[in-house]
């Protein structure tokens, strides 16, 4: 999988992308150029904490920044620049990237059947017939090991367990046949096992659809156990990126980031803490271009 | 369980609890043990009955059946009268996961600490509260500044912190963390990782530790309670449990956290099988 998509081109390039937002009158910059490419199939982790900046650029893959945010730098799709995008085109777009949410009883509509969540996307702007849909939405919980759709689609979303509910938004997104899939911290409110059973899913999809993932998490031990590369962000930047990163950090910021999380396998007498910060993240980044990560990378 | 110990070396001893809902035995027959300036996890998945167990010993549920000694006096019934109320509180407080919803927000964090000195050491001077206060806020890592400031000016790992100097602002002999840490970025869950073990290495608290976070657990307790639809499945030092479960259900726990070289299809059939 990963050999085929190297000789691919890429399904996404992030460019040097950049976000102001003006608060009460000053500017702050959210983004200070981010890049970054991803094949059909790849997965990506975007690691980071706190404000580092990787919701916003999956905001902006989305097409989903706040009022007021200026961007800058570009964001292709199959070679497109996606701001170009208009009517038609950028319905199309919207079916092909879709997102997943932490927490999924905050996106679904609780007084709504599951049914009618999961085919409206298809049956308003697809122009698939209801029964059609119906059965698109029960292949499909099968495939997220979901065995009796009929009757889930029946059934509200408190019926559900949250993993259970995961599942479904999974599988509800997915009937849209995106080609990319951002999920922002997707299994974080859900049990270890659960978590691991999703993950388990989103794998076999990425290999049998081409599904592109890019994952928000913090749980680095999460992202670089699934993904194909990592990517860091501090500061509203990548400051490292690759497939690398998790066995082999370069970067200081990412080497203490990795030392400070707690180890499975032992106790340590006391967890290192953070030196890295944004004085020495402007002494190290300072006359550097800001597409230097992808040279790195390369 | 071993009955060597004398009710002095034991900060908390939970004895056959039970709790039904219904038909359902959302705990049954839970026992444990957590020795004085010693720190005990619980883990288990939603539904294992761990936060059932929490509540009871907190006093914020009755058990149907069983017995909660804390602190050598027995907690299985709801307390009777205010005095009764603070000795409890003096005994045992909690620190919450969400940081956000577990300060009042109008409410500065230096008078937050004030007031806990108020109903806990009623007979302390105007003065002495000051200088605890200022104390309870340098032992946190906190400044004089962030007690003149209300939560919403700080960030998610210095209201933790606030919540923990609240929290052994009584002088608690047990202090119940419940996903204390869970809600916290990495660089911050470290320092107050940190935190509490010298809290623990000062104060001689005790921790009660709920959490889902095997590596957390790891770096933070000395046992460890395996919980499962309400009962206890293995229990033990962590250490050894963490490295050599003998139940299916944490061999399943244990497989399911990330790390290097994870096998998601080993896991599918562990999850075929024992889940």
């Amino acid at each position: 999988m990963i050999n085929a998509a190297d000789t691919a081109a890429p399904l996404l390039e992030v460019n040097r992308l950049t976000v102001d937002i003006d608060v009460d009158g000053e500017i702050r910059h959210i983004l200070n150029g981010v890049s970054f490419t991803l094949k059909a199939g790849e997965a990506l982790g975007l690691v980071g904490e706190s404000g580092s900046g990787k919701s916003m650029t999956v905001k902006a893959i989305d097409r989903l920044l706040p009022r007021g945010a200026r961007q800058g730098g570009s964001i292709r799709f199959r070679g497109r620049d996606i701001a170009t995008f208009k009517g038609s085109e950028a319905r199309r777009y919207c079916s092909e990237v879709a997102m997943v949410f932490q927490d999924p009883r905050v996106a679904i509509n609780p007084v709504r059947k599951i049914g009618d969540f999961m085919t409206e996307a298809i049956v308003t702007n697809g122009g698939v017939s209801r029964r059609e849909a119906n059965r698109r939405a029960v292949d499909m919980l099968a495939r997220l090991r979901i065995p009796d759709g009929a009757r889930r689609l029946e059934q509200y979303p408190h019926e559900l367990s949250g993993g259970l509910l995961q599942r479904v938004m999974i599988a509800s997104t997915l009937l849209t046949e995106p080609k990319l899939l951002l999920a922002d911290e997707p299994t974080t409110a859900l049990d270890v096992s659960t978590q691991a059973e999703i993950m388990l899913i989103l794998n076999d999809l990425r290999r049998d659809l081409g599904l592109a993932v890019i994952f928000i998490t913090h749980d680095l031990e999460l992202a670089g156990a699934i993904c194909d590369g990592l990517a860091v962000m501090y500061a509203g930047e990548i400051v490292e990126q690759g497939p690398h990163v998790y066995e082999a950090p370069r970067h200081p910021y990412t080497v203490e980031l990795m030392a400070a999380r707690p180890d499975i396998e032992r106790r340590v007498k006391r967890l290192p803490v953070l030196t890295y910060n944004l004085e020495r993240h402007r002494a190290l980044t300072a006359g550097v271009p800001a597409a230097a990560g992808e040279e790195q990378r390369r | 369980m071993n009955d060597t110990a004398t009710p002095a070396d034991v900060a908390l001893q939970v004895t056959s609890l039970r709790k039904d809902y219904g038909h359902i035995a959302a705990v049954n027959d839970v026992s444990f043990r957590l020795e004085r300036g010693g720190s005990l996890a619980i883990v288990g998945e939603s539904g294992s009955g761990k936060t059932t167990t929490a509540k009871m010993i907190m006093g914020l549920e009755t058990p149907t059946a069983g017995t909660i000694v804390a602190c050598g006096r027995d907690r299985s019934t709801p307390a009777r009268g205010s005095a009764e109320r603070r000795r409890r509180g003096r005994e045992l407080q909690i620190v919450f996961q969400d940081p956000y919803s577990s300060l009042d927000p109008r409410q500065r964090i230096a008078d937050m600490l004030a007031e806990v000195l108020l109903i806990h050491h009623r007979h302390m001077t105007a003065p002495a509260r000051a200088a605890r206060v200022e104390e309870l806020l340098g032992l946190v890592g906190l400044t004089e500044r962030h007690g003149r400031s209300l939560p919403s000016a700080m960030s998610g790992g210095q209201r933790q912190r606030a919540a923990i100097a609240r929290a052994i602002a009584a002088e608690p002999e047990i202090v119940i963390l419940d996903e204390s840490v869970a809600a916290l970025d990495v660089s911050i869950q470290a320092q107050v990782l940190n935190l509490l073990a010298d809290l623990r290495a000062e104060l001689g608290i005790s921790y009660l530790f709920i959490s889902h976070d095997l590596a957390v657990v790891r770096q933070i307790t000395d046992t460890i309670v395996v919980m499962r639809n309400g009962s206890i499945v293995e229990q033990g030092r962590t250490e050894e449990v963490l490295d050599a479960p003998q139940h299916p259900y944490t061999r399943l726990l244990r497989a399911s956290v990330p790390r290097r070289g994870w096998d998601l299809r080993a896991l599918r059939e562990a999850v075929g099988t024992g889940g």
